[in-house]
């Protein structure tokens, strides 16, 4: 794994040099800014597949060499560590907001940095096998048809404000419970009867549905904090702030005029009339750092009942919605 | 890790100390002046972001390389000196003296500043 490390403090990139060798990540590169890291980053003939970034730094924050990267099409996916003594939520917030993957604070643990360092590589050689396997990129009208495992599959959702992968939501959710996630609730927008509705459709026509009610949600939850990850099988789980004055009535009824306002189509001029179903939220009122990315699955059984059942349900168990994303394996 | 690596890991980590301290030395100089600017009332912003920065940088690597009191002791000045300024509900005398602790702490582990109070 190719890693480009960031930081305007030459300890910390010997500290990281030190640490990396001795994970045995051979093949390090590092900046001393924003700057350097870019100009690294267009003038390296081979890719960088990690980058491992500091929050403050002059000129050029993390945050904004994220976005940066973030812009560059090679690097739109490639995952970024940030590894920062940031732990304001503002920061954290930000971060993900802009595209970071996962957040270590500093002054970090050797174990967790390894543990964080080595999810990322086992990331990295799934989406290498994944390109591997489909070395061309999704044709951008409606000929190949979405199978059962694309319907299941997370879909990675660009330029839509607040909207992150899910395994960034994960992450971010691990993050923020080690400080507080007082006040926040997660909930989940299923679209109904998302099989039947795709069948035949093609798999630009799924992506372009998904993030068009990704789009919808991020409208609908403006102005408050928020994130929003697309889970698979047509389920959206979102994290928001206030979330004691969450309706999640009145959001499906705002949801559903955003989507009519929206007007969509299928690639052929069909109209694409999408009914969604708001899960019953979850509060998050207590400091809970382990029970996190299990209550994100909570949340998107929750929507999958209410999609079922035609109205927000009550919460099933969690394996239903593990087994049916072939999760928990 | 295997033990081998731990202990490569270890040598290695003990040249980072070296190297961490050597620049607290040249920090602690940097502070030390930055205290006399506080005194200044149109320097004393710059000289707290100055002292922000610096104790940034520390609290990112002391407790990492064992010093995890100087570590404490920075990240307390960096959260107080975004108080005062995000709030300014933090007096100045207040702010003076932990910024005073904060290069009292420092000084314990510079070199030249352990050097000169052992003479």
């Amino acid at each position: 794994m190719k890693i480009l490390a960031v930081d305007d403090d030459p300890i910390i990139l010997e500290l990281l040099k030190e640490f990396l060798a001795a994970f045995e990540f051979t093949n390090v590169r590092f900046a001393e800014s924003a700057k350097e890291a870019l100009k690294l980053v267009h003038s390296e003939q081979v890719p960088f597949d990690c980058f491992m970034l500091d929050i403050q730094m002059p000129e050029i924050d993390g945050i904004q060499l994220t976005g940066m990267l973030r812009d560059i099409p090679e690097y739109a996916r490639t995952p970024i560590l940030m590894v920062t003594a940031m732990s304001d939520r503002k920061y954290i917030d930000g971060a993900f907001r802009a595209g970071a993957t996962d957040y270590v604070t500093k002054p970090f643990e050797i174990t967790e940095l390894n543990a964080r360092l080595r999810l990322i590589e086992t990331l990295v050689q799934e989406r290498r096998q994944l390109d591997d396997r489909n070395p061309v990129d999704l044709p951008v009208s409606g000929t190949v048809t979405v199978s059962a495992a694309d319907l299941q599959s997370p879909v990675h959702i660009e330029e839509v404000d607040g909207v992150i992968d899910y395994l960034a939501l994960e992450n971010y959710l691990l993050q923020m419970s080690r400080s507080s996630m007082f006040g926040n609730c997660i909930f989940a927008v299923a679209i109904k009867d998302v099989t039947r509705l795709f069948k035949g459709a093609s798999q630009y026509e799924f992506r372009c549905a998904i993030t068009d009610v990704a789009e919808a949600i991020s409208e609908c939850l403006k102005p408050h904090h928020f994130l929003v990850a697309h889970a698979g099988g047509g389920i959206l789980a979102c994290v928001r702030d206030a979330g004691r004055q969450f309706d999640p009535a009145e959001f499906s009824r705002n949801l559903h005029d955003k989507l009519q306002e929206m007007d969509l189509y299928y690639y052929d001029g069909r109209p694409l009339v999408l009914h969604l179903a708001v899960g019953d939220p979850i509060q998050l009122d207590l400091k809970s750092p382990r029970s996190a990315p299990s209550l994100l699955v909570n949340a998107c059984a929750n929507a999958e009942t209410a999609a079922e059942q035609g109205h927000t349900g009550n919460p099933v168990d969690p394996p239903l919605f593990r087994s049916i994303l072939g999760w928990g394996k | 890790m295997t033990t081998d690596m731990q202990r490569r890991l270890a040598i290695s980590l003990a040249n980072v100390r070296v190297r961490f301290l050597e620049m607290l030395d040249e920090r602690l100089g940097q502070l030390t002046a930055l205290q006399t600017d506080l005194h200044q009332p149109h320097m004393r912003a710059a000289a707290l972001e100055a002292i922000s920065a610096i104790a940034h940088k520390i609290a990112g690597t002391a407790g990492t390389l064992g010093f995890e009191r100087l570590g404490l002791s920075a990240i307390a000045t960096e959260d107080l000196i975004r108080l005062y300024f995000a709030t300014g509900e933090v007096g100045a005398d207040a702010l003076d003296d932990r910024i005073a602790q904060f290069c009292a702490d420092c000084a314990v582990h510079a070199p030249a500043a352990r050097a000169d109070n052992s003479r």
